[in-house]
């Protein structure tokens, strides 16, 4: 057969003239794949105590290891001027106890050679399994018998203050603001900023108050996965946090964000940016429940999920960038919509047009089956990627008790996957993606963009504003740190 | 502050590099459980390495090129970078744009990296694809094909990625300015994506010349993991690489010698940064060389953990620093021990300096506690077991245990080597290597505002 190539005529450069011998292999017959691998979802053991503490434990030795991770379910409180104070909670609860000091919990958990990272939603721990018995007795100590100090509160804002002090410079950091503030605003937890002064107002009993109303056994949904069996994890889970009391907690609700009236340029000058951060947000709701969550999957995915349309029409034919993706995922208050990229600052309105292409052309146009039918194979595969991590069972286990999905949510997941119509994925971007309420967030050099971005603010006058999104007012040049921002 | 991914350059940026970790990672093995396998080469040279998982239907081939950043021309920096991005082109049998969407719609993932020693290119795909997995990477190596728009596309790509990783993040240069000051002589001093006018500069006939040098055979690892069939995967192995010729030339490395560095090289940068950093590059043993565990150790003793010497001492006690980390860079023919702090606010460089000098000290003059020892056994064990959960990590880490030292098994003799390490061992190897004569000082400085 011939394997035999021409070399470079016009435009088209070719490698290797190569002769493959000795066998009859046609290479341009593509391999046919093999019969589809069954994919097996085994449901994880599960125990109530009687705090109301929730335990789901994934037995799994194939390595001498095991994870334990905690998430309370609640909704969070609105922090106010003391910005912060939940995050800085998260990291003050693992420095002291009635009995051990900071370095004392320390010494004692890298003993093990375990790792230990706490929130203020949860905590997540990892250790070799021969040491589970010791690493309980942390876990333990920590959330039963914590003591917050003032000289820890003290480091951790210090620390806190010193590393808002790098996000100055970070353009991500600071697109993450912007959003917040834009999308949210400060009356939603999601909108919450913090700042040199937020963090500067934090005193212990704000983060006392904090962990006792919302740290809670009822609240929290354990899973335990790795090298030890379910009767071992009961036993050492009533040990530890059989005395961890319960109690009501606070529900505060919110508006739901609503996407703006019209389409907003906002911009955030970096004199020394060499590419401008674009974020096209705008807030969706998207409950865990909802019908939408899969085909919406479907429809990101194909949208910005990874080599998708924004990837290859801003990187692959514009090579404005080195990626353009999309996100939007499911979430119990408010989910946001951003479509995203970094680009060199001459394209700046160059990609935003190509952004706003991409979304308008999957709203207006029912995709090919094609490439839906491509998007569907890549979730599934990747689904079965996934679930080589054993903790992802126990992570669907409790989405299912959290959000009271049925309990075949997950064995039926690529049915439903496989039943999505390119005329769904079509619907999904008209109920969820909206162009024309939107704001366009352009972190970078404001003297070389801020002309060509005016053509796509509804008011032809983008809106400038600070490191925080609040609106810097242009006559005096300074922030005025009193204007609310949405 | 996650400083390894940033290290390696790749083709997407939504994979971490397991690569930089292995330093760390690879080196112990499993306390009871070894990893079993099969290696051969092909007669054409291709190493070829299988490790058999059926726990989940899934499968990682892997594809590793003995070409780095350190085999470049030196008018051409970045270059083999530049030429990972265009082997996503396509083939005699893909068009262009196809080769992404071929693993994708049939449920996989793929990336790639490069770093100063080796291209990785990888895919992880349901397991009834392995077949097509090994034709994509058969067609790679045998006929890539790249047409004009593309060198071109990429070309600004890779620009933006340069500009992304290194110009628009504080602190982003970070790797190339210390490496460029670290060796004198020795191409790992070269960036590895790559300078401006290096990018702009590469050609067409340049790429093919290093395809038809670097890109054969007997210049690669096959590495595969995950729910196979040993020997129909050998059988498809055969098929699709079995005709491959080897490279026409035996493959000539130009090795340059590092001179010993005699006395301590400190300079300053200036970047769009708010808060100072310092930055010590020590000058260390090569992947695998005598001494190569005791400095991992020394490592993992400064900054592994909150109750680490670093962490213990300058960040949570003196709070000198925001954050101050210890980075052994594991490379072929040279290690580097990287520090690198960034102060607190209110707080000089030259203070944070004074405190790392003081652990260093430390650690040269008193020997370390027997608890403290077995803390960092127990560290390095916890993390290498859990780099070894998926097929990906199990498929790299025994493809680069074959390049770096000639021996996939070591993933199953290393963790001897480590328990030999003594604590005198890792006092002497403070006392030799991190020592002021040895070291490279920079510090990062806020540009002057205008």
């Amino acid at each position: 057969m011939k394997l035999f190539y021409s070399f470079p005529i016009s435009v088209f450069f070719v490698w290797a003239a190569t002769i493959v011998n000795g066998q009859n292999l046609d290479r341009s017959v593509r391999p046919a794949p093999g019969p589809a691998p069954e994919i097996n979802l085994s449901t994880p053991e599960r125990f109530t105590l009687d705090n109301g503490m929730k335990v789901f434990v994934v037995s799994n030795s194939k390595l001498p290891t095991l994870s334990v991770s905690m998430v309370l379910d609640f909704v969070p409180p609105v922090e106010g001027p003391q910005a912060g104070y939940m995050d800085i909670t998260g990291s003050l609860w693992r420095t002291g106890t009635k009995s051990k000091s900071k370095e004392q919990i320390d010494e004692a958990i890298d003993r093990l050679g375990a790792t230990l990272s706490t929130s203020s939603g949860g905590f997540y721990a990892s250790s070799l399994s021969r040491y589970k018995t010791e690493l309980f007795e942390i876990m333990s100590d920590l959330i039963l018998n914590n003591e917050f100090r003032q000289e820890e509160l003290d480091r951790i804002k210090k620390q806190t203050i010193s590393g808002l002090q790098t996000e100055k410079d970070d353009a991500g950091a600071i697109a993450a603001n912007v959003r917040r503030a834009m999308v949210y605003g400060n009356h939603h937890p999601y909108g919450q900023i913090t700042t040199e002064q937020s963090v500067a107002l934090i005193d212990l009993m704000v983060c006392r108050n904090f962990f006792d109303h919302y740290f809670r056994p009822n609240l929290a949904y354990m899973a335990i996965v790795g090298d030890i069996s379910r009767a071992e994890a009961e036993s050492l889970v009533r040990k530890a946090f059989g005395s961890w009391k319960s109690g009501p907690a606070p529900s505060p609700s919110y508006a739901t964000p609503e996407p703006p009236s019209e389409t907003r340029v906002v911009i955030v000058d970096r004199p020394s940016a060499v590419q401008t951060v674009i974020n096209i947000v705008h807030p969706v709701s998207l409950p865990p429940s909802s019908p939408d969550v899969i085909p919406v999957s479907v429809m990101n995915t194909l949208l910005g999920g990874g080599d998708a349309r924004l990837f290859n029409n801003l990187r692959e034919t514009h090579a404005f960038t080195y990626g353009a993706y999309s996100s939007l995922s499911k979430d119990p208050l408010s989910s946001m919509f951003n479509a995203n990229a970094q680009v060199r600052t001459e394209v700046t309105d160059s990609a935003v047009h190509e952004f706003l292409y991409e979304l308008n052309r999957l709203r207006d146009t029912i995709p090919p089956l094609k490439e839906v039918d491509g998007i569907r194979k890549y979730l599934t595969g990747t689904f079965a990627i996934a679930l080589q991590n054993p903790r992802t069972l126990a992570q669907f286990a409790i989405e299912m008790e959290r959000y009271g999905l049925k309990p075949d949510h997950y064995r039926n997941y690529l049915k439903v996957l496989n039943d999505v119509s390119p005329m769904m994925v079509q619907g999904m971007a008209r109920k969820h993606i909206f162009p024309d309420h939107a704001y366009i967030i352009c972190v970078g050099q404001r003297a070389a963009i801020e002309e060509k971005l005016k053509r796509f603010d509804a008011k032809g006058s983008p809106l400038i504003v600070d490191l925080y999104g609040r609106p810097v007012d242009l006559s005096q040049q300074k922030v005025d740190p009193d204007k609310p921002t949405k | 502050m996650n400083l390894s991914s940033r290290f390696a350059c790749g083709f997407l940026n939504f994979s971490i590099p397991l690569f930089i970790l292995l330093s760390l990672l690879a080196q112990t093995t499993l306390a009871q459980n070894s990893i079993s396998f099969e290696q051969y080469t092909l007669p054409n040279g291709l190493k070829v390495i299988l490790h058999e998982d059926r726990q989940t239907p899934i499968v990682a081939v892997t594809m590793s090129y003995h070409v780095g950043s350190k085999d470049e021309d030196p008018t051409r920096t970045g270059f083999a970078h530049f030429f990972e991005h265009l082997l996503f082109e396509g083939s005699q049998n893909i068009a262009r744009g196809e080769y992404m969407k071929l693993v994708k719609e049939n449920g996989g993932v793929l990336n790639a990296n490069t770093f100063k020693d080796r291209t990785f290119y990888f895919e992880i795909l349901p397991s009834n694809q392995l077949e097509l997995a090994l034709w994509m990477e058969s067609e790679r190596m045998l006929h890539a094909k790249i047409d004009d728009k593309g060198i071109e596309t990429q070309r600004e790509v890779v620009k933006e990625e340069r500009r992304q990783r290194l110009e628009n993040t504080p602190y982003g240069g970070l790797l190339d300015e210390t490496m460029s000051r670290t060796f004198s002589r020795h191409p790992y001093r070269r960036s590895v994506i790559g300078s401006m006018e290096h990018l702009n500069a590469a050609k067409k006939e340049e790429f093919y010349a290093f395809y038809k040098k670097f890109y054969v055979p007997d210049n690669a690892i096959l590495s595969i993991a995950g729910d196979i069939n040993s020997k129909q995967t050998k059988a498809w192995i055969e098929r699709y690489f079995g005709g491959i010729p080897r490279g026409a030339t035996p493959m000539k490395r130009i090795m340059v010698k590092e001179p010993i560095q005699k006395k301590e090289v400190r300079d300053q940068v200036y970047d769009n940064i708010q808060l100072p950093a310092v930055i010590h590059s020590f000058k260390t043993p090569a992947l695998g060389a005598p001494e190569y565990h005791a400095v991992n150790l020394l490592a993992t003793l400064l900054s592994e953990g909150e109750s680490s010497r670093f962490q213990k001492s300058i960040v949570n006690s003196q709070q000198k620093a925001l954050f101050v980390g210890a980075y052994p860079i594991a490379m072929k023919e040279a290690g580097v021990s990287l520090m690198f702090g960034i102060v607190n606010m209110g707080v000089e460089p030259n203070q944070l300096e004074e405190s790392m000098e003081r652990e260093y000290d430390r650690v040269r003059t008193e020997l370390i506690t027997q608890e403290e020892y077995d803390k960092l056994i127990n560290q390095v064990e916890n993390t290498f077991v859990n780099s070894l959960a998926t097929v990906e990590g199990i498929a790299e880490t025994l493809s680069d245990y074959w390049m770096y030292q000639g021996d996939p098994g070591m993933v199953n003799k290393e963790m001897d080597l480590y328990r030999k390490v003594t604590r005198e061992d890792i006092r002497e190897a403070a006392r030799k290597y991190l020592v002021p004569s040895n070291r490279t000082s920079l510090y990062y400085l806020p540009k002057p505002k205008s």
